[in-house]
């Protein structure tokens, strides 16, 4: 219990300094919490003790490089593993950050390092959480169906979205394929052309594969 | 010997069936509407040949219900020899399956059918190199024509044999083929199989798993999108070698016309109210020939030859069972089928599916969906077997609420008999509009609150063709026969118990504890609602109830406008029929019909009490 509330201290202290590149006040970080102040007190004197922070004037906190490092990593399991409930598994955002909150503290960097080289070409959030939401339409240089327009030819790179991939493979939508955008309505339902056939596909599906323009 | 038709969804497959068995079994230019296997057979130089009609797939290595209902009927090697059926305008996704099949070693031919479309669209197929390509028999046919047809129990009785062809997979597969082969003996088909994480021997798929992480962890990618990946290049080489384009001059364009916003979707309401307009129409005119000529020819002189009062009773209630339903039956569900066939024969039904995407995205479901709704129009029991093609729980949940919503035509017959007879037609159409409304809103509902997940539609387009009258009757007559025996017998043995209450004066006694009830909430006279009650059986029989208990045929003499319009609302809402309810406890199980149920008496309870409040 106490190991948990002092990473999620440092994770707190990690994640507004490194938002805001200064000293943390102590409101600040109470805010972020959801522990009483008494606890956080006698968290931030422990800290303090082992070396990972240090109090500036004014009482506000800084991380030190130990303690900047347990931050991250901790935040980085945290958001790798929100990635995964979320985009991998569907789960909704609100019950997977609290999900990741709860796992971040037992689960070894191993798995974290492993879990992200399993998601990383489909949830580039994971390694660009500093910056704020800029995924849509672009996802790293990536485009979906939905990013090009009626009568482009295109060669499907990727695709993602455990449900549906086994009939979109059946289908011939493998990467590599060529393919062409046929229709494309204005709510996003598209019908994609491949192998002689015409395919209709919902809004969701056409946004998991992943294309790039034929050359 | 015992031969399986197989292939993908909307290739001819049941067509081909049809005529090698001479067995009535429904084809359907919907991916996916044969799902159960049917049989037949046929005599070939005094031999007898069983041939099973596989439910159509993509692949056989899919873990959805048909994919894997067809996969172990191939496992357990239940045939002799296997039909492919092609689509050869579709050739290079059609050899996709070809080559899955061929990995079974089960002797084989393949059918390249719909060759005279092959021919309008300017491509050409050389069957000797295809044959040369998969080491085996193929045979060029166009079932719609009957062309080469008869060929084929031939072909398949002496020709039909193990392809020799060899899938080249990727190394790291071939590698582990190897490796499963070696260590545990298990054959090459076997072992891809347990790679998918799809085989049957548990061994085997142990030592597999452990085989597929590590190429998953090389190539990033899925041993099951590995092995996709190389069926799909090797079906492309095939391919590439055999077809041969020639220029055809692009003629004018169909479909633009009909999956474009403007004017596809203006066109589909089109379609959707003229079909509903032709059945209303002459369904009404049918109806009333057929109720009429039952009447002199069958009833009259039931009455007139007096029986005991029991026996005449019995009768009755037999002869007017048999009235009501041929008069919905013919007129209005054959007439619907007839139309519903014409669409489905077209190809259209899958454009409206794609047009109606978003929406139905709204009420929790997609765009395949609007098919059972469709179909539920003509009779709510196919409709909510229809429910099965949808992938997920939540999708058949909420389809199995807003089908049984759906006015099928017996509540068409309430709608019209009643309401657009004795009140007008304005307020028959503002009848559709509420039950419109009301699924629309149960849906938005049903979207938030089911649990589950929701898949998208991933739905092939079905190519335009016309529809060719002899095929769209008979599966029309085959639906019908389907209707006919869930309904009909449901109907009969209704009627006769509902005869019987009223002779020993259960319905009486009913009445009088209904009556305060009928008459404080919904403002009807208790015998109402014994009728609402007894429409419960079959929906139309709340009318004919209405009249018999009221005892006059002119309803407006005995009831008011607003209590027919209330009547007739809350008929329509109240309760889908025994034999929906049948249907539903099968395909959903209790806890969902049990819902189902009491939500629309709840629903239809509350409507009819508010408008009465509103207007009375």
């Amino acid at each position: 219990m106490r190991l948990s509330q002092r990473e999620d201290c440092l994770e707190a202290l990690y994640k507004i300094s490194s938002e805001r590149n200064r000293p943390v006040g102590f409101v600040e970080l109470s805010g972020e919490l959801q522990m009483s102040d008494e606890e956080i007190r006698s968290i931030l004197d422990e800290l303090e003790r082992e070396g990972h922070i240090a109090r500036v004037a004014g009482g506000d906190i800084m991380l030190t490089d130990s303690g900047r490092q347990r931050g991250e990593g901790v935040l980085r399991k945290h958001r790798t593993l929100e990635c995964f409930l979320t985009e991998m598994l569907g789960m909704n955002t609100d019950k997977a950050s609290q999900e990741a909150c709860r796992l971040e503290h037992d689960v070894s960097d191993e798995t974290i390092d492993r879990l992200s080289l399993y998601i990383r070409d489909s949830c580039p959030g994971a390694y660009r959480w500093g910056k704020k939401k800029e995924r849509e339409p672009s996802r790293a240089g990536m485009h979906s169906l939905l990013d090009f327009s009626e009568g482009d030819e295109l060669r499907v790179v990727s695709m993602r979205g455990p449900g549906w991939k086994r009939r979109l493979m059946d289908l011939g939508i493998i990467p590599g394929q060529t393919i062409s955008l046929k229709r494309k309505l204005r709510n996003q339902s598209i019908v994609v052309r491949v192998k002689q056939c015409d395919v209709a596909l919902s809004p969701e599906i056409a946004r998991s594969i992943f294309v790039e323009k034929r050359t | 010997m015992k031969v399986a038709l197989i292939g993908n969804p909307s290739v001819g497959k049941s067509l081909i069936f049809n005529q090698l068995t001479g067995v009535g079994v429904e084809v359907s230019n919907y991916p996916g509407t044969t799902v159960e296997l049917k049989g037949g057979s046929t005599c070939y130089q005094r031999e007898m040949i069983d041939i099973v009609d596989l439910p159509g797939i993509y692949s056989l290595d899919g873990t959805s219900e048909e994919e894997d209902l067809v996969r172990t009927f191939l496992q357990e090697g239940m045939v002799d020899a296997v039909i492919v059926v092609m689509d050869a305008t579709r050739l290079e996704r059609n050899l996709y399956l070809l080559l899955q099949v061929a990995e079974f070693g089960i002797p084989m031919i393949a059918v390249l059918n719909m060759i005279d479309e092959m021919e309008k669209e300017g491509l050409e197929i050389d069957t000797a190199t295809l044959e040369y390509q998969l080491g085996i028999e193929v045979l060029e046919t166009a079932a719609s024509k009957g062309h080469n047809i008869e060929k084929i129990v031939p072909l398949v009785r002496s020709g039909a044999r193990k392809a020799t062809l060899t899938i080249p997979y990727d190394r790291s597969v071939e590698a582990a083929v190897r490796t499963l082969e070696k260590t545990l003996g298990a054959g090459r088909t076997e072992s891809l199989w347990a790679l998918q994480g799809i085989a049957k021997d548990g061994t085997v798929s142990e030592a597999a798993s452990a085989i597929t992480e590590q190429i998953e962890a090389r190539h990033r990618m899925t041993v099951q999108q590995i092995i996709a990946a190389n069926r799909h290049n090797y079906a492309r080489t095939i391919a590439d070698r055999v077809i041969k384009t020639r220029e055809t001059k692009p003629g004018f364009d169909l479909d633009q016309l009909l999956t474009s916003s403007i004017p596809g979707i203006p066109i589909l309401v089109l379609v959707l109210l003229s079909t509903l307009l032709v059945v209303f129409i002459v369904g009404a005119f049918l109806e009333e020939t057929i109720v009429d000529a039952f009447q002199v020819i069958l009833i009259d002189p039931l009455l007139a030859f007096g029986l005991p009062p029991l026996a005449e009773t019995i009768a009755l209630s037999l002869a007017i069972a048999l009235q009501a339903g041929l008069g919905i039956a013919f007129p209005f569900v054959f007439i619907f089928y007839i139309l519903l066939s014409i669409l489905e024969d077209t190809g259209y039904m899958t454009r409206a599916a794609f047009l109606a995407d978003k929406a139905m995205h709204r009420v929790g479901m997609h765009g395949g969906a609007i098919i059972p709704l469709v179909l539920g129009l003509g009779c709510n029991v196919p409709a909510v077997m229809g429910l099965r093609n949808l992938a997920s729980r939540r999708e058949k949940i909420i389809g199995a609420f807003l089908i049984t919503m759906v006015p099928c035509s017996a509540r068409t017959v309430i709608i019209l008999g009643i309401v657009a007879a004795f009140v007008g037609i304005l307020p028959a159409l503002t009848i559709y509009l509420i039950v419109f409304l009301l699924i629309t809103a149960t849906g938005l509902l049903l979207s938030r609150v089911t649990p589950g997940e929701q898949f998208g539609m991933i739905l092939e387009m079905a190519p335009l063709r016309r529809p060719q009258s002899r095929l769209v009757i008979k599966k029309s007559w085959l639906r019908m026969q389907e209707f006919l025996f869930i309904a009909m017998p449901m109907l009969l043995v209704g009627s006769i118990v509902l005869g019987l209450f009223e002779y020993i004066g259960i319905t009486a006694m009913f009445e009088e504890l209904i009556a305060p009830f009928s008459e404080g909430v919904l403002g009807v006279p208790p015998y109402a609602a014994t009728a609402l009650l007894f429409g419960i059986l079959r929906k139309e029989m709340a009318f004919e109830m209405l009249a018999i208990l009221g005892g006059t045929a002119n309803l407006s003499a005995i009831m008011t406008s607003l209590q027919l319009y209330i009547f007739g609302l809350v008929s329509v809402l109240f309760v889908p029929c025994v034999s929906t309810i049948a249907v539903l406890f099968r395909e959903m199980g209790g806890r969902i019909t049990a819902a189902v149920t009491l939500y629309t008496v709840g629903l239809g309870i509350i409507i009819g009490a508010l408008i009465n409040q509103i207007f009375g």
